[in-house]
């Protein structure tokens, strides 16, 4: 086996949802999944977590599966978080791996080559908010990241849509309405998301060309987020077959293509 | 460093010493060294006699303490981990497995077969084995992870607590069902901020976890199939619920179904609006502004959810997973039997042997 099996980040931490499975060999690199509204740092990426790690390229990686508050919160403030933990991961990973990285699996000091993020839906809007931030700071290591997008919601989402794929929600015909500071900045139009698209085009024309997407994989059946133009700076979407908002992000023994879209920029 | 070595000392920290199960370690390790004098037969009766809070925690960390022997076993069993531990963990884990209020908690109170097996397993006298795969390891990988998300939650825990005929503050599986009879304060529950639900508002978000859960593990043990006696101790791991008490779980599962199916009856719709009065929980909570229109189930969705739960729960209440271990287990005592009175033989035969004759 590859991998340790998974655990929290931060075991003494009972408000940190970030959940790792760490490599057993010294790694040089890392993946961090970030989930989307009322998303689970795991159960997001379902069958990830059993189904990347036997992959060959996967070996040298860590696997961080982010959790943050998706209920609550807002996307500025999460994205925040996000660029203090990938600022922890360039600087002193071996601090990050400290409390639940089994000391007899021997590292000593290590750090990462690059870090890929994968986002879905609104982890994407985070994942690049986070780069943004980074760059507004000056840090150095966001040219070590890459960018991997499963149904990014760049151009907003609609949440009554995403709740009628989920869980008990999808017992009812009629669309849930809910207000919450995330739902009301990721409406689909709203100021902050045409904030963040000119942000991210004004930085990507400045250099920062770490903002665009290596690749951007698409639902088939799309009802929350607008498959037409994702973002002028990102790459073809590529769409796979038979698969919802929330189910692009979660493969199948039958059917693999999220794992190979995201094998294919590690 | 060798693999198994790794392995179980990675399962000791994160199950053990970082968990809950420390503490009845700890309790067990000073009436051991003759710190404490603490009855525990009287800590660890049956539930019939009432139980305190305090005490409530101290019996879960002997459940914790008795899941992480469990998990060993199931580690043993595949290769995951070696038999040959440690002397020090061997001679303390067989101590505490067999402080005689511990093994009758185990074996008669709450009867559950892994900790027990893990027992004869320390002195030699039961060891069961699967065959050695990377496929039976990454499985176990998965099975740690569900393992994880249930032990982790502690929505899904109160839950369960409720399942099995526990009591909150004055709340109980009751209150669950109230609620989710109605759709509005069902969807309001789950749309609210964890951190901001009332009591049954939590056991309503750990009912629909815990349908993920039955779902997920029963998904689990069919992928097991290649490997019936793991499969059967991994089923074992959660008997408790599936096999021991699962009257009380299909009970109340089948309360929380019958909701749904009442919501996707004709007279569900247009409830939305209404205040619920048969839901008298949640009185003086704000009402979210979701759901301004009639509720109109889907009740092809909700037929299917239900039909699929209850499948699901039907395979994992069938107790058909639990046969394998039992039968190796059967088998394998009665071989270590044969083979301990083979050995009793053979050293008689020797002694005889080395006798000398009587003269004359």
């Amino acid at each position: 086996m590859s991998h340790f099996p998974e655990r929290r980040l931060k075991p003494f931490d009972k408000g940190d949802k970030t959940r790792v499975i760490w490599a057993r060999r010294v790694p040089t690199y890392a993946l961090v999944f970030v989930h989307g509204y009322r998303g689970h740092a795991i159960k997001t990426w379902s069958k990830f977590d059993q189904m990347l790690p036997a992959r060959n390229k996967a070996q040298d990686y860590d696997l961080f599966f982010y959790g943050y508050n998706c209920t609550s919160s807002n996307t500025t403030a999460e994205s925040t978080f996000l660029c203090d933990f990938l600022n922890d991961l360039f600087n002193s990973p071996s601090r990050v791996a400290s409390d639940s990285l089994p000391r007899e699996a021997g590292r000593g000091s290590f750090s990462y080559q690059h870090v890929v993020l994968v986002g879905h839906s609104i982890g994407a809007i985070i994942c690049r908010r986070a780069l943004l931030f980074a760059r507004d700071l000056k840090y150095g290591w966001m040219p070590s990241t890459r960018l991997v997008f499963f149904a990014p919601a760049n151009n907003g989402a609609t949440i009554s849509e995403l709740l009628k794929e989920m869980s008990w929600f999808r017992f009812s015909k009629t669309l849930i309405n809910y207000n919450s500071p995330l739902i009301n900045e990721v409406a689909k139009g709203s100021s902050f998301i045409i904030q963040l698209n000119q942000d991210v085009i004004n930085a990507f024309n400045q250099g920062a060309v770490y903002l665009k997407a290596k690749r951007v994989v698409i639902a088939q059946k799309e009802k929350v987020v607008d498959n037409n133009k994702i973002c002028v700076i990102d790459p073809n979407a590529l769409p796979v077959r038979g698969t919802t908002h929330t189910t692009v992000c979660k493969p199948r023994r039958s059917s693999p293509e999220a794992v190979d879209h995201v094998e294919s920029e590690m | 460093m060798d693999y198994q070595k790794v392995n179980f000392i990675d399962l000791r920290r994160q199950y053990l010493k970082n968990g809950r199960a420390a503490y009845a370690a700890t309790m067990l390790k000073d009436l051991r060294v003759g710190r404490s004098t603490r009855d525990l037969a009287y800590l660890l009766r049956h539930h019939d006699e009432a139980i305190t809070d305090e005490e409530t925690y101290e019996r879960d960390s002997f459940d914790f303490l008795l899941a992480f022997y469990s998990l060993l076993e199931i580690a043993c069993m595949i290769g995951y981990v070696s038999s040959d531990f440690p002397e020090k963990f061997r001679e303390e884990s067989s101590w505490n497995l067999s402080n005689a209020a511990v093994r009758r908690y185990y074996e008669k109170t709450y009867p559950v077969r892994l900790p027990r097996h893990f027992r004869l397993r320390l002195n030699g006298k039961l060891l069961l084995y699967e065959r050695d795969s990377e496929t039976a390891h990454q499985l176990f990988l998965q099975f740690l992870s569900i393992v994880n998300y249930v032990r982790e939650d502690t929505e899904i825990e109160l839950f369960q607590w409720f399942l099995d005929s526990g009591w909150t503050g004055p709340f109980n599986i009751g209150d669950t069902v109230k609620l989710l009879k109605s759709p509005e304060k069902t969807f309001a529950a789950l749309l609210k901020d964890p951190k901001e639900r009332t009591v049954v508002e939590k056991s309503v978000s750990g009912a629909e976890k815990f349908f993920v859960f039955c779902s997920e593990f029963d998904e689990l043990l069919s992928d097991a199939d290649d490997f019936p006696l793991f499969q059967s101790a991994m089923w074992n791991y959660y008997s408790y619920w599936f096999g021991l008490i699962a009257d009380d779980v299909a009970f109340g599962i089948n309360q929380v179904l019958r909701s749904f199916l009442r919501w996707s009856s004709k007279g569900a719709k247009g409830k939305l609006d209404r205040t619920s009065d048969d839901v008298t929980l949640d009185e003086g909570e704000a009402r979210t502004g979701l759901m301004k229109q009639d509720f109109k189930p889907d009740r092809i969705t909700i037929r299917k959810y239900v039909d699929s739960s209850r499948k699901d729960l039907a395979q994992l209440m069938s107790r058909r997973y639990g046969i394998a271990l039992l039968k190796a287990a059967s088998k394998g005592t009665k071989e270590t039997e044969e083979q301990n009175q083979e050995k009793i033989r053979n050293r008689r035969r020797k002694t005889l042997r080395r006798r000398p004759r009587s003269s004359g």
